[in-house]
């Protein structure tokens, strides 16, 4: 997706999401500073562009200052990049610039002409186009930062482009600073921030775009994640950048409600919130929205945090729903887990990893307020706004139950849940006449038509349906 | 107390007695022949008469003839002086126009 107006050619990350972000990629045969506190994931940015560069064709240099080849191997092994594999192919390489124990002191006036030489061997012994410096700021925390070191690093940078290797230098973020030791003055094309946050139990990455010069960015804090399969950034404003929103639309499964949208459903890759009382059908809507996925032949992922898949199957029967071909077929998984089996991180991980390997289109989390047991509503947010991102990002249409004690949208009101849906279903117990009855009504949905009245909602062992708008308004 | 000035001899920094190191061999590590080289060998041979009663034995590696040798010996700044013997290897950047640091980096000073 180069775009004409640009100055550089990029040199494409491989990562899903930033190159999407960089409009193509980083500038080829330029510097780019990627900078942020510690553990923020610049080491891991750094590596993935040299590394997957090189499974691409585009033999890489990583050059570290502090860790040992031996030590970043072991590191990226729980990454799946194996390091020592591309090394073997000759088109990687892992250089380390040991800074001497103890330290070196400067006598007088130096030049780093040595480390020009080092790196112009070790770019040559295998052809390098890419290269990564993680970190210069070793050096001055080495050498002092001087007057006589800046000016060798400015020099390093000039070098460095004259080169035409396309380059990723990281830096650690200073106090009043985008790096402590100022690299930002040395490089003019692209400056990449990360960040990393964590509340209570979740971490939240951020990045960011500060400069790139001649070509257009996205100038907004993406959220990014570090998997077992590397850095996967969202773009969050990946429609309005690059395609108009989506107008494909999924069907709920049940033709009633699909009327009270407008005849058609959700939008694809929308969040769908469905919340209400304890036995009000949350689950089975859930259901009849996998069941209609897994007929189209997509895939559907069913997280349980409240019943085993047993209990599911068995539940959704009694409501005409016969889930069991679909898991047979391998069109359904059910991962159906106690919330206090994990940490609040470890079940973002383990759904995006199952998001990457499983490639459903629906998705759906029941109940997804069961989480807050296991972390603080803040928390919970943080972490639901995660997984959001995360589907809006692939495009899934994810569906949320949300079990409300007592008044109506409390909890979902009380953790904020609303405010990161598209669309917000609500389900309550209509106790009018003998008979159990229940209600279904629109709250919200975003860009689209829909029924403002309350609809009866009808679960029996011929199926969940929507039957007609009810005399009055929501209650 | 003055050292007595013998022939290179390999076993005397290990003997067991007082007796100071005879063999003091340093490494010049240069890209190209600058000023900044220039000054440096100059500094480093005044140091040396200066400290020891021995002929140090100074070896001139320039890395613009074996850059191979800027990886495999780890030389990031240039000049940059190695004491190579005796132990331990001590290593100072620079042109050593600071001769105290220099004479401290090499471990020349208690001399």
């Amino acid at each position: 997706m180069s775009s004409p107006s640009r100055t550089f050619a990029p040199a494409p990350t491989h990562l899903p999401g930033l190159d999407h972000v960089l409009s193509g990629g980083l500038p080829a045969g330029r510097t780019t500073l990627v900078c942020g506190g510690p553990g923020c994931g610049k080491t891991v940015l750094a590596m993935e562009f040299v590394a997957r560069g090189a499974l691409h064709g585009e033999p890489g240099v990583f050059v570290s200052f502090e860790q040992t080849a031996q030590e970043l191997e072991a590191d990226f092994g729980s990454l799946e990049l194996d390091l020592a594999a591309l090394s073997q192919e000759g088109t990687f390489r892992l250089h380390h610039v040991g800074l001497g124990e103890p330290d070196i002191p400067a006598t007088g006036r130096y030049t780093l002409d040595g480390l020009l030489v080092q790196l112009d061997q070790v770019i040559d012994s295998i052809g390098a186009t890419r290269m990564a410096l993680d970190t210069l700021e070793t050096l001055f925390a080495r050498l002092g930062n001087s007057a006589e070191l800046r000016s060798e690093m400015r020099r390093l940078f000039r070098w460095l482009q004259e080169r035409g290797v396309t380059t990723v230098v990281t830096g650690e973020a200073g106090v009043d600073t985008l790096t402590r030791s100022g690299l930002e003055e040395y490089v003019s094309d692209c400056v990449i921030r990360l960040d990393h946050r964590v509340t209570a139990e979740v971490s939240t990455r951020r990045a960011r775009v500060l400069k790139y010069r001649g070509a257009p960015h996205s100038t907004n804090e993406h959220p990014f994640l570090i998997g077992h399969r590397g850095i996967t950034l969202i773009p969050i404003d990946a429609r309005p950048l690059d395609h108009p929103a989506p107008v494909g639309r999924i069907s709920t499964g049940i033709d009633g409600l699909d009327r009270m949208f407008g005849g058609e459903g959700y939008f694809r890759g929308a969040s769908v919130l469905v919340s209400g009382e304890a036995g009000t059908g949350k689950s089975s809507i859930g259901a009849a929205y996998v069941n209609a996925t897994c007929q189209r032949g997509e895939r559907a992922l069913y997280v349980a945090f409240e019943e085993s898949q047993a209990q599911i199957v068995r539940n959704m029967r009694s409501v005409g729903l016969h889930l069991e071909p679909w898991l047979d077929q391998g069109l359904l998984r059910i991962q159906a887990r106690r919330p206090s089996q994990l940490g609040l991180e470890e079940h973002l991980r383990e759904m995006e990893d199952a998001l990457d390997e499983f490639q459903p289109t629906a998705v759906v989390v029941d109940p997804v307020t069961n989480l807050i047991n296991v972390g603080t509503p803040a928390t919970t947010l943080a972490m639901l706004t995660r997984l959001v991102d995360s589907l809006k990002s692939r495009e899934v249409t994810g569906l949320y139950t949300s079990l409300d004690p007592g008044s109506e949208g409390a909890t979902a009101q009380r953790v904020g849940v609303s405010s990161v849906m598209d669309t917000w279903i609500e389900v309550l117990n209509l106790h009018r006449g003998p008979e159990e009855s229940r209600g279904i009504y629109i709250i919200k949905s975003r860009g689209m038509g829909h029924a403002h009245r309350m609809h009866r909602l009808e679960l029996s062992d011929a199926g969940v349906r929507v039957g007609k708008g009810l005399q009055g308004g929501p209650p | 107390m003055r050292p007595v000035r013998r022939p290179y001899d390999d076993r005397t920094s290990a003997g067991g007695g007082p007796s100071l190191p005879e063999r003091w061999v340093f490494r010049l590590y240069t890209v190209g022949i600058t000023p900044a080289t220039e000054t440096a060998l100059k500094n480093l041979r005044e140091i040396c008469s200066e400290r020891l009663a021995v002929e140090p034995e100074i070896q001139v590696v320039d890395l613009a003839r074996e850059p191979e040798l800027a990886v495999t010996h780890g030389i990031f700044a240039v000049p940059m002086v190695v004491r190579q013997a005796p132990p331990p290897v001590r290593k100072v950047i620079g042109d050593l126009s600071d001769r105290d640091r220099a004479m401290a980096g090499l471990e020349m000073g208690s001399l």
